[in-house]
């Protein structure tokens, strides 16, 4: 590891640290985690516990109007067989199965996910003292620490989109694409940007083909083992993305990756009676730089890699949809930008997105309540507050969008 | 592309069907015979009626979601039984916003006489227990007024919902052809890919 390398990963571990320390302090002292963490503190793992309570209902599709594609039901229904079968019967409700089930499995499933995005991302360009001390960065990042504390599956699809980014071969990249699809819906992005880049029609044409086709095949086979109404997902997830009113404002305020959430502003901070008008002008920025790099990827021969870079970049910026945790789709975009030795799109990410100590500046204070908090098992009152990171993370990732627009631009116009 | 990779003859539909029949068939045929048998009553509440003509009319419902939760976890313990013999899902709710109690059994056609009778023994459960709430804590509640003592509440029991056919269908028509055809489908669409695949190998 050289030594201005290892000074600067260093210190921003060193960062990582003491803002994981501040973390557990707070939690010790008050019982409950600070922002970002989100305003309702029962809901810890839910997002987990919720799904595997669907997994064992009929009307996935038709009741719940779930998003979420047949594999993950499936994999929640393998994850309640191993691990929690014997205890919860299938009439509980998600809070119930959570109050009796062993959380030591997830948390070492989201580890170990960790674990391998950051070793296949990373394995061929550093050495394995800097790989774990990156891995560190990571585990103590706000993005990892909020997903794990949501439940959210999201983590099972690193090691998958990593897998999809570094391999090489065709068949390979399909498979990987079909299954992060499969996984969640909106890594479809990532086709359309390869499909929107026709000049390397030729040379993609073999993932071009077999990964919709793959993707179809899993959907169906993992559908038809579900055995619930599968076919209802597109029309969900039409309705899932026109939707706005599904998040409250204080929800997609407590950890955004896209300016989009400054919308919200309006509705939340009656004080400053912020125009609605911002809310919509942060939005055509963010589709004025978005439709302006897809002309260019249009228009000229791109790498493989610019293009998995801008789809990431894409999916964290285009709508709050993603959610916060997105941000850790930026761990094999680091890689990779780290061997094209891009150091300022490095510095702003590394700074910005994985350092949570922005969250200890406290911008607006909302009303609170008692609220009982699940990790502690107490009810207390919570005071919450919209913190600086929760408008440093957004902006910086538009300022992303915006760097990476202009170095494409130098590098192919 | 050569067109010639979607193209199937005769005998690779032969083969396709026989190969998706027995998925399509399974699929039909245990779809077909589900069912969702659903029971509703409206919940029961004591009613205050007489506060010495100086009164609000008060309604107190007698069972919250936690009492429900016993009736669940009894039957609970009885559906792993069940389970052996019959895999009949049951699911009581309690609908706030309705003020019913749900009771949902999700199994096959067959059971529906099992569902039915059931269904009556966790209405009598609930009926038993709203009864024991109501003697318990409300029927002895007097107020002295100045034409005599009266007994304050009242009770509203439960009241069965009748519904002329309780018993439905899980898949409609349409959905369960859907079904049959999509394991066709599926075969096509892994022999194409794997078309695909040897076609890039060579």
């Amino acid at each position: 590891m050289r030594n201005r390398e290892a000074f600067i990963l260093g210190n921003i571990l060193i960062l990582a640290f003491i803002n994981f320390l501040y973390l557990v302090w707070f939690f010790w002292a008050n019982s409950y985690l600070p922002p970002p963490f989100i305003y309702d503190k029962h809901d810890t793992y839910m997002d987990f516990y919720n799904t595997m309570y669907w997994s064992g209902q009929e009307g996935i599709y038709s009741i719940w109007q779930s998003v979420y594609p047949p594999i993950n039901f499936l994999l929640l229904k393998i994850y309640r067989y191993i691990f929690v079968s014997d205890q919860i019967s299938e009439i509980w409700d998600g809070f119930a199965i959570r109050s009796a089930s062993n959380i030591i499995p997830l948390l070492f499933i989201n580890v170990t996910c960790l674990i391998m995005a950051v070793a296949i991302s990373f394995n061929r360009i550093l050495d394995r003292k800097s790989i774990f001390v990156l891995l560190l960065i990571f585990l103590f990042s706000p993005a990892f620490l909020f997903a794990v504390e949501r439940g959210n599956l999201v983590i099972i699809c690193l090691p998958v989109l990593s897998f999809f980014i570094f391999t090489a071969g065709e068949i390979r990249r399909s498979l990987a694409l079909a299954l992060l699809i499969n996984l969640k819906p909106y890594f479809f992005i990532f086709y359309i940007v390869q499909l929107v880049n026709i000049q390397t029609y030729q040379k993609n044409k073999d993932f071009l083909f077999l990964a919709p086709l793959f993707t179809f095949i899993i959907f169906l086979s993992t559908g038809l083992m579900l055995n619930q109404e599968f076919y209802l997902l597109p029309l969900n997830l039409l309705g899932f993305a026109t939707n706005s009113s599904l998040i409250s404002p204080t929800e997609a305020l407590s950890f955004p990756s896209s300016i989009s959430a400054f919308s919200y502003l309006s509705p939340l901070i009656v004080e400053l009676r912020i125009h609605p008008v911002f809310g919509y002008l942060c939005k055509l920025m963010i589709f004025y730089y978005l439709v302006k790099t897809f002309i260019l990827i249009y228009k000229k021969n791109m790498d493989i890699n610019d293009l998995a870079i801008f789809s990431i970049i894409f999916l964290t910026n285009y709508s709050t949809s993603t959610g916060g945790y997105g941000l850790l789709y930026y761990i094999p975009v680091i890689a990779i930008l780290y061997s094209k030795k891009q150091w300022i799109l490095i510095a702003i990410i590394g700074l910005c997105m994985y350092v949570g100590l922005w969250d200890l500046i406290p911008l607006y204070q909302y009303s609170g309540g008692n609220i009982a908090v699940y990790l502690s098992g107490e009810v207390v009152n919570i005071n919450p507050y919209i913190s600086f990171g929760s408008i440093i993370r957004p902006a910086s990732n538009f300022l992303i969008l915006v760097l990476f627009f202009r170095n494409l631009e130098k590098r192919y116009l | 592309m050569n067109l010639k990779l979607f193209k199937i003859n005769i005998k690779e539909i032969f083969i396709i069907t026989i190969l998706s029949l027995p998925i399509s068939v399974f699929l039909y045929f245990y779809n077909s015979s589900r069912i969702s048998y659903d029971v509703k009553a409206k919940r029961g509440f004591a009613i205050a009626e007489n506060f010495c003509e100086n009164y609000n009319p008060n309604r107190v419902p007698l069972l919250k979601g936690g009492d429900i939760a016993l009736i669940n976890q009894k039957y609970r313990d009885r559906e792993s039984y069940l389970k052996e013999k019959n895999n009949i899902k049951t699911n009581i709710i309690l609908r706030e916003d309705t003020e019913t109690y749900d009771i949902i059994f999700k199994g096959v056609d067959k059971q529906e006489n099992i569902m039915k009778n059931l269904s009556k023994e966790i209405l009598k459960d609930i009926y038993n227990l709203e009864l024991n709430v109501f003697d318990n804590s409300y029927a002895s509640v007097r107020l002295h007024c100045k034409t005599g003592e009266y007994a304050v509440f009242k009770l509203q029991s439960m009241k069965t919902i009748d519904v002329e056919y309780p018993s439905t269908n899980l898949y409609k028509k349409s959905k369960l052809y859907l079904l049959f055809f999509l394991p066709f489908f599926l075969i096509y669409a892994i022999i194409l890919s794997i078309r695909y695949i040897i076609l890039i190998k060579k």
